[in-house]
């Protein structure tokens, strides 16, 4: 196994932990489950980013990548599935959109000091308020928006892609 | 279906700019002296206006013969702003790649 397909495997078993804590108890606060989904993004991402030869350690440091290479993983797999899934024009907007939100999910992705909100640490709002990321509202429900279960069979299909090569 | 690399590269280019109004221009990447081999990906380079301002960053993908993708190929995304700097030389391109052709965007689907 190289580091690319080492990437992809992990990628694919966060989005299975991701589904079994959706089917374990909808009473489960929604940071589990996108806790899991920023890291299956992350990694996914990361595997499509290293080349043949490259040095993963230059990708362990940051977090962020997803809204920058996504996007671009999904149209170029969107592009070739004419007939299986969606591809209309608004699509790639809407999952563009998506993964900068699915990447302010990591707490190290600050947006420049403007997004304290994420899925795994507390926080504090400008009012002082502490928040705990499990009793917090993201309003990201990809299985209730056409652009997000389509990201979610766009992240299957690139996970497998890079399994079977 | 033509399987030559500039073919490729032109299908590639065709069926970003069929689903993604937010590509402005894209380029082909060259290597020189390795361009013609067979293991070398077809490399674009497309201008966004909706990406994100983080410089040159190279998504690697396998060939899909299914869709007449051939080779392994390997997309660059940058703003206009970006894509400036790089015909400027400020910003520069990894491994010796330089410019080549420009494709444009598909008369059916300016339209669409």
């Amino acid at each position: 196994m190289d580091w690319k397909v080492a990437f992809a495997r992990q990628a694919g078993s966060d989005l299975d932990a991701r589904d079994a804590l959706l089917d374990a108890s909808e009473e489960l606060p929604e940071c589990h489950q996108l806790h899991c989904l920023q890291m299956a993004c992350e990694k996914l991402c990361k595997a499509y980013l290293i080349g043949h030869g490259s040095d993963p350690d230059a990708l362990q440091s940051s977090h962020a990548y997803v809204a920058k290479t996504l996007p671009n993983i999904a149209r170029h797999i969107l592009s070739r599935q004419a007939s299986q899934i969606p591809h209309d024009t608004w699509v790639i907007a809407a999952i563009r959109n998506l993964a900068r939100r699915i990447e302010l999910l990591a707490p190290a992705v600050r947006d420049g000091g403007r997004a304290e909100t994420n899925c795994e640490y507390p926080w504090e709002k400008p009012d002082g308020e502490i928040v705990a990321p499990a009793d917090f509202n993201f309003g990201l429900d990809l299985l209730h928006q056409k652009a997000g279960v389509t990201l979610l069979k766009v992240m299957r299909i690139a996970i497998a892609e890079l399994l079977t090569r | 279906m033509d399987r030559t690399k500039d073919a490729v590269a032109r299908r590639l280019a065709e069926s970003h700019y069929e689903i993604d109004q937010s590509i402005v221009e894209i380029v082909r990447l060259l290597a020189p002296d390795r361009e013609s081999d067979v293991s070398e990906p077809v490399k674009l380079l497309e201008v966004n206006r909706d990406t994100s301002l983080d410089g040159i960053v190279p998504v690697h993908f396998g060939p899909h013969a299914a869709s007449g993708t051939f080779f392994p190929s390997i997309i660059v995304e940058v703003r206009p702003e970006e894509y400036e700097q790089i015909q400027s030389g400020q910003l520069r391109l990894p491994h010796g790649w330089q410019l080549g052709p420009s494709y444009r965007r598909p008369a059916v689907s300016a339209t669409a």
